[in-house]
């Protein structure tokens, strides 16, 4: 290393030249709100006192710790996370080995499934929340025909209901994502694998297990990715929904709640740095997990 | 005759399944367009057909100066 040749010297200031704009710009755009919402986390700052905030030191994250709101946020935030990827996954994988089949208007129904994802957050979370209305809610009506339930519900109200609509909300949402993801992946596959497969007369569910999810695992990893990151951070949705409710509130709605509605910007910056810093986390996890299924994948072949 | 019988259910499970699954994805939509063609009175029972459509709602959202007055 230490002997260096003039030009890989000149090689490696060039290659510095060219990233310095693209860091800068990331720096300009990214870091420095980042910094600055982690600085103001450790300060008294409120709107009227931006200007001149008052270093308090972890007094805005004791208060959190003590909040059971934000705990409540917290767990609310991880079920929603959890159980929305997981059922989107299910449901994506299911809808997007159904389309991958030889099926008439096949372009179509693509297209058609993807609707669901294609419309702005707020007008389709306002949709339902027409249709999830106690009174006058068409999900009310078709259950109660259907005989599922007894009365009507009061979907978004009832706490014991209201995340588990919310959830629902985003499945129906975010399922054409992964389904694109996956169908796309699902249409890279070698066909002769599955000829070999039909010759040695391999049952479907075993040529599934053994062929399909093996190749398009990594696919999968990605968009399980995406997904997590993104309900973890999930805003839009549960808010033209529930509003402030404490039963649906997630992590991004009680930091929005403290720096608009009580304008204490210590205290939402405090719950926006711990907001970041769980979600590294997450990242942090799943890249360390996925490296390791990848070198397992490297092993085998 | 059983093999052909077999693959017929497996077509007519498959159809089924995609219909459900386009019901899924696009009745809420449906719904929004059904709900937007109803009068004021009538948006408040579930008729899944706008049994009296009227284009009021539209004319509302873009003619605002003419409802109005």
């Amino acid at each position: 290393m230490s002997a260096e040749t003039p030009i890989a010297a000149q090689r490696k200031r060039a290659a510095l030249l060219f990233v310095a704009p693209m860091v800068a710009a990331l720096a300009a755009v990214a870091g420095w709100p980042l910094g600055r919402t982690i600085y103001f986390a450790f300060t008294d700052a409120t709107l009227a006192t931006i200007d001149a905030p008052r270093w308090i030191g972890l007094d805005n994250f004791v208060f959190l710790q003590h909040d059971p709101v934000w705990w409540q946020a917290i767990q609310n935030t991880l079920i929603f996370a959890f159980a929305s990827v997981c059922m989107e996954t299910l449901l994506g994988l299911l809808i997007a080995l159904l389309l991958n089949a030889e099926l008439r208007a096949r372009g179509l129904l693509r297209a058609a499934v993807l609707v669901p994802w294609a419309i702005p957050t707020i007008v389709s979370a306002q949709l339902w929340r027409w249709m999830y209305n106690d009174l006058y809610g068409i999900v009310n009506a078709v259950l109660l025909a259907l005989g599922a339930i007894k009365a009507p519900q009061a979907w978004t109200a009832d706490p014991g209901l209201a995340l588990a609509a919310v959830i629902m909300v985003d499945v129906w949402k975010t399922t054409p994502f992964m389904t694109l993801l996956i169908l796309a992946a699902l249409q890279m596959l070698p066909r002769d694998l599955y000829e070999a497969a039909h010759v040695d007369g391999v049952h479907p569910l075993w040529v599934f297990w053994g062929v399909t999810l093996p190749l398009i695992w990594p696919a999968l990893m990605v968009a399980i990715a995406f997904r997590t990151l993104d309900a973890l951070r999930v805003f839009d949705l549960i808010y033209v929904l529930t509003a402030n409710s404490r039963e649906t509130m997630s992590m991004s709605i009680y930091a929005r709640q403290y720096l608009i509605e009580f304008q204490d910007v210590g205290i939402g910056s405090a719950a926006a740095s711990l907001l970041f810093a769980v979600i590294a986390l997450v990242v942090a996890v799943m890249a360390t997990i996925g490296r390791v299924r990848l070198g397992d994948g490297e092993m085998s072949q | 005759m059983i093999r052909r019988l077999r693959r017929r259910i497996i077509a007519f499970a498959r159809l089924t399944l995609v219909g459900l699954v386009v019901l899924y994805t696009l009745f809420p939509f449906y719904w929004a367009v059904v709900s937007s063609l109803k009068t004021s009175q009538a948006l408040f029972d579930t008729a899944f057909l706008p049994l009296h459509p009227s284009l009021d709602n539209y004319s509302a959202a873009l003619l605002p100066d003419l409802h109005a007055a």
